[in-house]
């Protein structure tokens, strides 16, 4: 075998260890044939070679530009006059080599610094394009659909929640662990430190975001998710300034700032939520998106044109729930969810009294009660609907009085 | 580009100096690597990262300007700007070193 593969697994921000791992494998004759951002792939060759690597002024961000790659091909050239063979470039990188061991690319740490710092900020404006253009994508993706269908309890707050957990823990973690990459000088702990850092992202991101996300919300999960990983990114550059300049968590701020917003805005949304459970009536054919679904409890009755128009939701809803007859008098169906739990989606009510103090309805109806004074139902009839809103104890009385109200669209 | 925080070069690093010094005869990258180890007996060296930022600094500064290309190799030469530069670092250097002897002295 003349070949070698080896993953990348360490930091790519770290060139100064990229640089000494390429030597180290040089001295054991393996020689770099490409790299990217995960594979290194080595040859073997007898003679003996060192590596150079610098920061790539002319990034693969502005590789289209004409005059960028000439200013690349010129340093290149001078580079290659002074002894140094371009080998590639990859990500931030550019790769040389060269026969006899020569000097240092960068023998000034002012420059060195400046170099980085530059090569940092352009990658920084570049993930910050990249929120933006996901920040439209999620824009989009709230506001382009049945807001019914996205603001739902187990929609979104959980996901929420899970991402504040996320953005804390993950770079309470990382931040941790870099502090303990500065001291390690030997590669292959560094490689190990890096493999569990990712361990550790990959496993909560499926705990507190993928666990908890419904197959309604999961595509604005993953933007979301992507989001914060840009956003990782750049607290990376931020706590590591300076290369290998440590900045403990809890002096840097912005993770927690981060972590609140989403926090917030979840606990807001949570407020909203139970409203939007029974706005969901509002759009009988669309019920189906969503995965949480209470008729208002407080409706104590319900007459034969409520009756079609639960019928009809039950209809719609049936493929996707499980049934269970609670009693004579009601009807559970169930949701199941990424969790595998099976989760209340409807209650149905037949059509005579639903019995007070029911161990399921108890839950929602305190709840319900105690946050709300109203409460919206549709009524459905051949194919038309109407949306009525709901501010006074029921009777069949007052319910048989608001349907003879009705104006059927 | 890359900047250095260095404002308009008021005052010089030593690779600085040197890679101006060298460059008051027209000189290509390579050479100005080996001229510069020479004059400071291998004291001060010259990556090419170093170099490259440098002379793409000073040339945007017109400190230096390139006079001529062959082939991948380019050559350089102080310009006036870039000497006058060079001679106020080096009074302001024997400034700085006769203000010391004076003081020691006393």
């Amino acid at each position: 075998m003349n070949k070698k593969y080896e993953i990348l697994n360490f930091n790519l921000k770290e060139l100064d260890v990229l640089e000494r791992h390429l030597n180290k494998m040089a001295k054991d004759h393996w020689h770099l044939k490409w790299i990217s951002n995960y594979i290194i792939c080595y040859e073997y060759n007898e003679n003996q070679i060192h590596y150079y690597i610098d920061y790539n002024q002319f990034s693969f961000y502005d590789k289209d530009k004409e005059e960028n790659r000439i200013e690349e091909q010129n340093q290149i050239n001078f580079y290659e006059d002074l002894g140094y063979e371009f080998v590639c470039s990859f990500d931030h990188y550019v790769i040389y080599k060269s026969e006899e061991k020569l000097e240092e690319i960068h023998t000034n740490e002012e420059i060195k610094t400046a170099s980085y710092t530059y090569v940092q900020s352009r990658t920084n404006r570049y993930n910050f394009y990249i929120l933006l253009g996901y920040a439209l994508f999620l824009f989009l993706y709230f506001y382009g659909m049945p807001r019914e269908a996205i603001f739902s309890f187990f929609d979104y707050t959980y996901p929420t929640i899970g991402v504040s957990l996320f953005i804390t823990i993950y770079f309470a973690i990382q931040n941790h662990m870099n502090k303990r990459l500065i001291d390690l000088k030997d590669i292959k702990r560094r490689s190990i430190n890096h493999f569990i850092l990712k361990l550790i992202h990959c496993i909560l991101l499926y705990v507190f975001i993928i666990n908890f996300t419904t197959r309604v919300a999961s595509l604005g999960i993953i933007i979301a998710y992507y989001c914060v990983y840009n956003v990782s990114n750049l607290l990376y550059f931020q706590s590591t300034d300076k290369q290998y300049k440590y900045v403990p968590f809890i002096t840097n701020k912005l993770p927690y700032i981060i972590a609140v917003i989403p926090l917030i805005f979840g606990i807001f949304t949570y407020e909203q939520l139970h409203i939007y459970d029974s706005y969901n009536a509002d759009y009988p054919q669309k019920i189906i998106q969503t995965d949480f679904f209470m008729i208002n409890p407080r409706v104590t009755h319900y007459n034969e044109k409520e009756s079609i128009a639960l019928h009809m939701i039950e209809c719609q809803i049936a493929q996707y729930s499980a049934v269970t007859e609670y009693n004579e008098h009601l009807t559970i169906y169930y949701h199941e969810d990424k969790t595998n739990l099976l989760r209340p989606l409807i209650l149905y009510y037949d059509g005579t009294l639903i019995p007070e103090k029911t161990k399921t309805m108890n839950d929602i109806e305190i709840r319900y009660k105690q946050k709300y004074d109203t409460a919206h139902i549709t009524f459905i009839k051949d194919n038309q609907y109407a949306h009525i809103k709901i501010t006074e104890e029921y009777t069949e009385e007052t319910i048989n009085n608001l349907i003879n109200s009705i104006n059927w669209k | 580009m890359i900047k250095l925080a260095r404002e308009k070069l008021k005052t010089l690093t030593e690779q600085m100096f040197y890679v101006l010094l060298v460059l008051t005869h027209e000189k290509y990258g390579s050479e100005i690597v080996s001229e510069v180890l020479k004059i400071t007996n291998n004291r001060i060296s010259l990556g090419p990262g170093t170099l490259y930022t440098l002379l793409a600094q000073f040339e945007e500064e017109k400190l230096i300007t390139q006079t001529k290309q062959e082939g991948r190799k380019r050559s350089y030469c102080i310009t006036e700007l870039g000497k006058t530069i060079l001679e106020n670092e080096i009074q302001r250097l024997n400034t700085m070193i006769t203000d010391a002897n004076h003081y020691l002295e006393v």
